[in-house]
């Protein structure tokens, strides 16, 4: 499917594109048309649930390399970004760190990329007062960016490195943006996700030891920052020249040309520098001595 | 589809190396037909995991996943996270290995193991946002990525077996959404049937079909990608 078939369906019949998306949906599977919101909206409550309950307790990854990064953040006056989006950052980096101790977490689209869009839903819910039903709305619209990558190309990391994960999550989450603030903006609604995947073309899945910790944990944070950028820039009038279908079927052949070292196997990019393997080396000595 | 892009809720740390392997696992234990009333019926379960796959297993919790799921949890249940401990308790001998599956996909295990009575192996790959697909069952290949209730059949390969079969489930006003037929074993004359329904079927349908003469084993994969977590 082509996000932008969708789009043009929008205008053409001036219904919201969250409708189209949702018709689109119950003539795909067969069930209703308010499955996708009903959904929709039970993700959006796990994920407000998760943070809640990672904010109580900051159990270490099962590495115990990452565990105590969202504190740091929470605890911290920003010197350059406003509160919004510091508190972004955090709710993404809470996230993935819940998802590294065995958390349970709301896999969107991916549960190494689990924290970009709970950290832009939760900001909107908190800055903008935007209601969970919008929000949900605004869910379904990144499902449908979330799906064309995944037909396109892949959503895994496995398959098509880093940018399938995060490159997905991050296309998925600025166009919630976009949607929240302007339900009608077309062009901006179609570009948003083309720039923020353009701008992750290519980063490798390359975790220390193979495990979703270095540097997915991070990655979730800078996610949420381009996130918010691709969506500003769209909502500025800034077209991506490329069109979003196009990025993603480049997406998915640059994917397939990535070496395996550099898909999720632990053995390339900084999995494969001296302080990784020493990391991995340690961690392997203390569970065998456990 | 779109839902499985915006979830589900799952136990990390890996959609593709925890989530997805869990589902695997409960397929696996589908296909013997005395375990859904006896948690303790199978004995010995083997994991033979993709080269890259095993070398990263205890740090992703691929061998919690792949356990709980053996023995009955879904992704989402936070027992995931003590199923080593638990297969213990339930007497149940756990094995792991390292394994290569060229032109599989890199996310490939196997999964073999036997209960008192039933022997059987599945070949299955986590492809990524907690989603599976089968490709292999007791030497059948297939392709099935568990949204469907599904039958796996083994008949004896001789004319009208599959006419019989068919005739079963529309009996029960039931629809094949996809049917695939494979011969398995030209010495032993069996073949293996593997059936997607759109509606999940009574357990009338499955000893019936259970009964009839060409008919040697039925088992039944519920829908294993179930989002209604």
């Amino acid at each position: 499917m082509d996000f932008r078939k969708l789009i043009d369906t929008a205008i053409s019949t001036g219904t919201d594109l969250y409708e189209i998306i949702a018709n689109w949906y119950m003539l795909e599977s067969g069930a209703s048309s308010k499955e996708p919101l009903d959904f929709s909206k039970k993700m959006i409550m796990a994920m407000l649930k998760a943070y809640e309950e990672r904010r109580k307790e900051s159990v270490p990854s099962l590495t115990g390399w990452t565990g105590n990064i969202a504190e740091k953040l929470r605890d911290y006056t920003p010197k350059f970004l406003n509160e919004r989006l510091l508190y972004a950052l955090e709710v993404a980096i809470s996230m993935a760190e819940h998802n590294a101790s065995m958390g349970k977490i709301v896999a969107c689209p991916t549960a190494g990329a689990c924290g970009v869009v709970p950290g832009i839903v939760l900001s909107l819910k908190r800055f903008d007062n935007v209601s969970i039903t919008k929000l949900s709305q605004a869910l379904v619209i990144a499902g449908a960016v979330g799906e064309c990558i995944k037909e396109k190309a892949s959503i895994s990391g496995a398959v098509a490195g880093c940018q399938a994960e995060i490159g997905t999550a991050t296309a998925m989450a600025s166009s919630i943006l976009v949607y929240i603030t302007d339900s009608t903006n077309y062009e901006a609604l179609y570009s948003a996700p083309a720039l923020a995947l353009k701008s992750l073309m290519g980063l490798v899945c390359d975790p220390v030891g193979g495990f979703v910790e270095v540097p997915c944990v991070k990655r979730n944070a800078f996610g949420v920052s381009i996130a918010y950028t691709a969506a500003e820039m769209a909502l500025a009038g800034i077209k991506s020249l490329i069109p979003f279908d196009e990025v993603a079927e480049a997406m998915g052949k640059v994917g397939r040309s990535l070496p395996e070292s550099l898909k999720e196997t632990g053995e390339g990019g900084i999995a494969a520098t001296p302080t990784a393997k020493k990391l991995l080396r340690e961690f392997i000595n203390r569970s065998d001595n456990r | 589809m779109i839902l499985d892009v915006i979830g589900p809720i799952i136990i990390g740390p890996s959609s593709s190396h925890t989530a997805g392997m869990v589902r695997l696992g409960r397929a696996f234990r589908c296909l013997f037909s005395e375990i859904p009333a006896n948690r303790k019926a199978l004995r010995k379960v083997e994991f033979r995991l993709n080269k890259s796959l095993f070398s990263s297993h205890k740090g992703h919790g691929t061998d919690r996943a792949l356990v709980g799921g053996v023995i009955g949890y879904f992704e989402w249940q936070e027992e995931i996270r003590s199923s080593l401990e638990i297969a213990r308790s339930l007497g149940i001998d756990i094995a792991f290995y390292s394994d290569s599956f060229e032109g599989r996909h890199p996310n490939t295990v196997m999964i073999s193991g036997s209960s008192d009575t039933e022997t059987h192996y599945l070949i299955g790959a986590s492809t990524g946002g907690a989603c599976i697909e089968i490709t292999e069952i007791d030497g059948a290949p297939m392709n099935i990525s568990g949204i469907y209730p599904t039958l796996i059949i083994k008949n004896l390969d001789t004319p009208g077996a599959l006419s019989k079969i068919v005739e079963a489930i529309s009996t029960k006003g039931m629809n094949i959404s996809n049917l695939f037929l494979v011969r398995t074993n030209r010495l032993k004359n069996e073949a293996t049937c593997i059936i997607e329904l759109d509606n999940v079927p009574g357990n009338e349908l499955l000893s019936f079909i259970n009964r009839l003469d060409p008919v040697l084993y039925v088992a039944y994969l519920p829908i294993i990608a179930n989002l209604s977590g």
